[in-house]
């Protein structure tokens, strides 16, 4: 960090209401710098410290169970010695100055880490300061613990609490490099921490989207179109009407936003929810299908048959080492296999809504989203507002997995609110969450792999066949894949094979397309995992063995990106290290008992290294999972529970999305609308969980989505080595 | 068509003029603002309005008001007077809760569970509990927190 940072001067130390107000810098030093001039070091974010001892951090990052809110305020808490009991956190609205707060890409912690650690160590050092004058005791006598400033010991002991010093606090020069803590002296970071909502969320009382009340506030639901494509005919609103608490039916057209297209339909406006439900089903709307492309595949039969025929061709061309064709030539043996999954939901437990306020002087919002501050300005575009008459507030998510980072429901109740001139609440049911959303698209991996004469492996060929959701414009069409997509579990794979080739294939279908936690390499790494150990099988070599070898080494190894993002080295080191420890952790490879079956993917998303095991045991012609082991590498783990939370938590993500299908097309509409036709993991379906984190740098990295990519392979491994079929497709349950 | 019922909803009678179809979970969260009470599927699948009617753990979405009579209703909000049931006491000790909107649902089951099975073993623990979604997967740490708060509740006076 430059010494600049985080750029603090007397004047930025505001005193308000007796507290000592440090603000701080989040977001990317590009941002920072883009404002220019005196501005550029402007805070953004803030960490009040009260006359009562009370220290108050606003959180930039949405939640959505993944503990951001804990895993800040313990980085806050430990930098800056203060007394946990007395933090709390605040959620910020959506503001450009707090920079990119679109909490997706596992970027929160890693983001926030040296900003909130150099804001804390600052106050700290003024506090100290300030207690050294006001006690007269020179500063090297005087040290931090649990909000107070301390001199001496034993019966000699001296304190001062913080809440006594800020007022002079507040008035002494600036640090202009704080000093951090030393990994030893952290006395939180390290530790598992309780989440610091617990009691709100054990009591009922945690206010999510869905649970914002308002004066004079209406509900709202929409019937939408089957497919974003249709259009609105006509509606019979008569008998919808005629339900007591309705106050207004009325028609919405299909409207284009990136990342917050809306579906036409016809809305209702009542005055409680069972109104607007009740009001719904007695709707009578005809649709027209007449925009649809007449090319357009409308059934999953002819949208997997589209994408088969389209990994039959060869694909754009993202990474390519030695020759491929030559190779296969020359293979002693080859291998060709394709690797299926559908569409996927996200399934958030608290559906899609919004609560919107359209007033004449400006709008107001509070919603359950991930991406607050893009919100603000796609409604100031929509209403024709200048952005300061925007507010979006971020509730607490019951569940996001990006779903929410989509700005569709936030526009859609600004509409709505709009057009009934009153506080709305515009939710969506569970039926429209399955019908009407953003999806993680279909896709088809046609893998080719070929050994030499000695067994090693010779080449390598991954063609991705799958809809690119790439942000569109209205007129302009996707025509092929982004990098970006063809990246995690494909083009960033470190084996070193000495002929590869790595192409994708976008194919058109009619649903809107989403980030999903785990993003495309939950089906690259489906195929890359399967394939390696069909082809370990054919040389007769043990998969675990066998991926540590293609390692070759410690070597950092770099690969071409897009302009847009960062170089991300991945180390070869790391990678063998999480795999060395799942096999430790199962005991690998076991001696083989009859019908039990281990089954290893590895993955690497971004900074991020997984390995896995799951352990099968085969129960008739079907399976049973007994027990998953995880071991990561996710850098330093801030809090120890909380991380394996979300371990344990990815795992059953990942085991719903391949256990129990996905979406479905017919007739140019979805078919599922519930858990009894869209079935996800309950608690039957969990496993033994067994979670290590092995120690691999100084700062936290991400930890949200990496562990979900390695599941399905995992599983097919395993269901593969117990001797049953290997599954090609999900749900990987076997048939019979 | 409105009604006016007098319902026991955590020991208070609440008066309210509603639609007798209208399910208790709609009047719980739009008319008495007790959102503790989760909407999650609408069609009794996923366990998240779940609330207890007359202990018994019942589903709020499937429950039209008019038909519950005298019965008493238990919320999340009603559970314990201070939070500390033994279900929401091994919950916080367990942190059992991520994003926590299945919470709820899954505490007011559990807490039925135990009072008709003070000591469940895994596999009873799992079936009663077999009805409730958890996105977030927190399934494991659910398990071993209501075999926590079965210990808990038998070194307790009985609640």
């Amino acid at each position: 960090m430059s010494a600049r940072s985080p750029g603090l001067t007397r004047r930025g130390l505001l005193q308000a209401g007796g507290a000592l107000l440090l603000p701080l810098r989040l977001g990317s030093a590009a941002a920072g710098a883009a404002e220019g001039g005196a501005t550029a070091l402007a805070p953004n974010a803030f960490v009040r410290i009260g006359a009562d001892d009370s220290v108050r951090l606003t959180v930039h990052r949405s939640e959505m169970g993944q503990g951001i809110r804990t895993t800040l305020a313990m980085v806050l808490c430990d930098e800056l010695d203060a007394d946990w009991s007395r933090v709390s956190v605040e959620q910020a609205d959506g503001d450009a100055r707090y920079g990119d707060q679109d909490t997706v890409g596992d970027y929160s912690l890693l983001s926030s880490w040296q900003p909130l650690r150099q804001a804390a160590a600052t106050a700290r050092a003024l506090l100290l300061q300030a207690a050294s004058q006001r006690m007269g005791v020179p500063l090297a006598q005087l040290r931090t613990e649990a909000g107070r400033v301390m001199a001496g010991s034993g019966t000699d002991a001296r304190f001062v609490r913080y809440g006594d010093l800020v007022a002079l606090a507040a008035t002494l020069p600036v640090p202009a490099s704080p000093v951090l803590k030393t990994p030893e002296q952290f006395r939180l970071i390290g530790r598992p921490m309780p989440g610091i909502d617990l009691q709100a969320l054990t009591t009922g009382r945690r206010v999510y989207g869905l649970d914002v009340q308002r004066p004079g506030l209406r509900y709202a639901v929409i019937e939408r179109a089957p497919l974003p494509a249709v259009k609105l005919k006509s509606f019979d609103a008569s008998a919808a009407r005629a339900v007591p608490g309705v106050q207004s039916v009325f028609a919405l057209p299909a409207t284009f936003a990136a990342e917050g297209a809306c579906y036409a339909g016809v809305a209702i406006v009542a005055d409680d929810s069972w109104a607007c439900l009740k009001a719904r089903r007695l709707l009578r709307v005809e649709w027209d299908r007449s925009a649809l492309p007449a090319d357009m595949p409308l059934d999953s039969a002819a949208i997997r048959q589209r994408m088969d025929t389209a990994a039959a061709q060869p694909g754009v061309v993202f990474r390519s080492t030695g020759d491929v064709e030559a190779a296969r030539r020359s293979a002693a043996r080859t291998l060709a296999r394709r690797y299926h999954t559908p569409f996927l939901a996200h399934v958030p437990l608290e559906p899609p809504n919004c609560t919107a306020e359209v007033r004449a002087d400006g709008c107001e919002v509070w919603a359950p989203t991930q991406n607050p501050g893009d919100a603000r300005e796609r409604i100031a575009a929509a209403l024709g507002l200048p952005l300061d008459k925007v507010t979006v507030h971020v509730m607490h998510l019951g569940g996001g997995f990006g779903r929410k980072s989509m700005h569709d429901f936030v526009l859609e109740a600004v509409r709505i609110s709009r057009e009934a001139k009153a506080p709305v609440k515009l939710f969506w049911t569970r039926e429209d969450d399955l019908r009407h959303g953003y999806y993680r698209s279909a896709s088809v991996a046609a893998m080719e792999g070929g050994l030499d004469a000695q067994g090693e492996l010779l080449f390598w060929r991954q063609h991705t066949v799958h809809s690119s959701q790439q942000p569109t414009s209205e007129e302009g069409a996707v025509s092929q894949l982004g990098l970006g997509e063809a990246w995690g579990g494909m083009v960033r794979t470190p084996y070193a094979i000495a002929h590869q080739r790595y192409e994708g294939t976008h194919v058109e279908t009619p649903l809107k397309r989403a980030w999903l936690r785990g993003v495309q390499d939950g089906f690259h790494a489906f195929a890359a995992n399967c394939f390696l150990d069909e082809l370990a099988t054919l040389a007769g070599r043990d998969p675990l063995a066998w991926r540590l070898a293609l390692l070759a080494g410690e070597r950092r190894v770099q690969f071409v990106r897009s302009s847009a993002d960062t170089d991300l080295y991945l180390d070869t080191a790391r990678y063998a290290a999480v795999m060395r420890r799942v096999a430790e952790m199962v005991d690998w490879p076991q001696p083989r008992t009859a019908g039990r079956g281990l089954g290893l993917a590895t993955h690497v998303h971004g900074p991020t290294y997984v390995a896995m095991v799951a352990e099968v045991q085969r129960e008739g012609s079907g399976w049973r999972l007994e027990r998953v082991a995880c071991a990561v590498d996710c850098g330093l783990v801030v809090n120890p529970d909380g991380a394996r939370a979300q371990v344990e938590g990815a795992i059953l993500f990942g085991l719903s999305c391949c256990l129990h299908g996905g979406i479905t097309l017919a007739d140019g509409a979805v078919q599922q609308g519930n858990f009894h036709d869209h079935p996800v993991a309950r608690i039957g379906d969990a496993p033994r969980i067994e979670v290590a984190f092995v120690p691999g740098g100084a700062r936290p990295v991400g930890l949200g989505e990496p562990c979900v990519p390695a599941v399905a392979p995992a599983l097919a491994n395993a269901i593969a080595a117990a001797g049953l079929p290997r599954p090609y497709d999900w749900p990987l349950r076997a048939a019979g | 068509m409105s009604n006016t019922l007098t319902l026991m909803i955590n020991g208070q009678p609440q008066t309210v003029q509603a639609d007798p179809e209208m399910p208790l979970l709609w009047l719980l969260r739009d008319r008495l603002a007790l959102t503790g009470t989760k909407y999650g599927c609408g069609m009794g699948l996923c366990g998240a309005c779940t609330v207890q009617v007359d202990g018994q753990p019942a589903r709020a979405c499937q429950l039209p008001v008019g038909e519950i009579g005298s019965r008493r209703i238990t919320t999340i909000e009603g559970l314990s007077p201070d939070g500390n049931h033994p279900v929401q006491q091994a919950w916080r000790a367990l942190n059992v809760p991520q994003c926590g909107y299945c919470q709820s649902g899954q505490m007011m089951a559990a807490a039925a569970l135990l009072r008709e099975q003070p000591k469940p073993d895994s596999a009873q623990v799992r079936q009663a509990l077999q009805g409730h979604v958890c996105r977030c997967g927190t399934y494991g740490r659910i398990e071993q927190a209501v075999l926590m708060a079965a210990d808990m509740a038998r070194q307790e006076p009985a609640r």
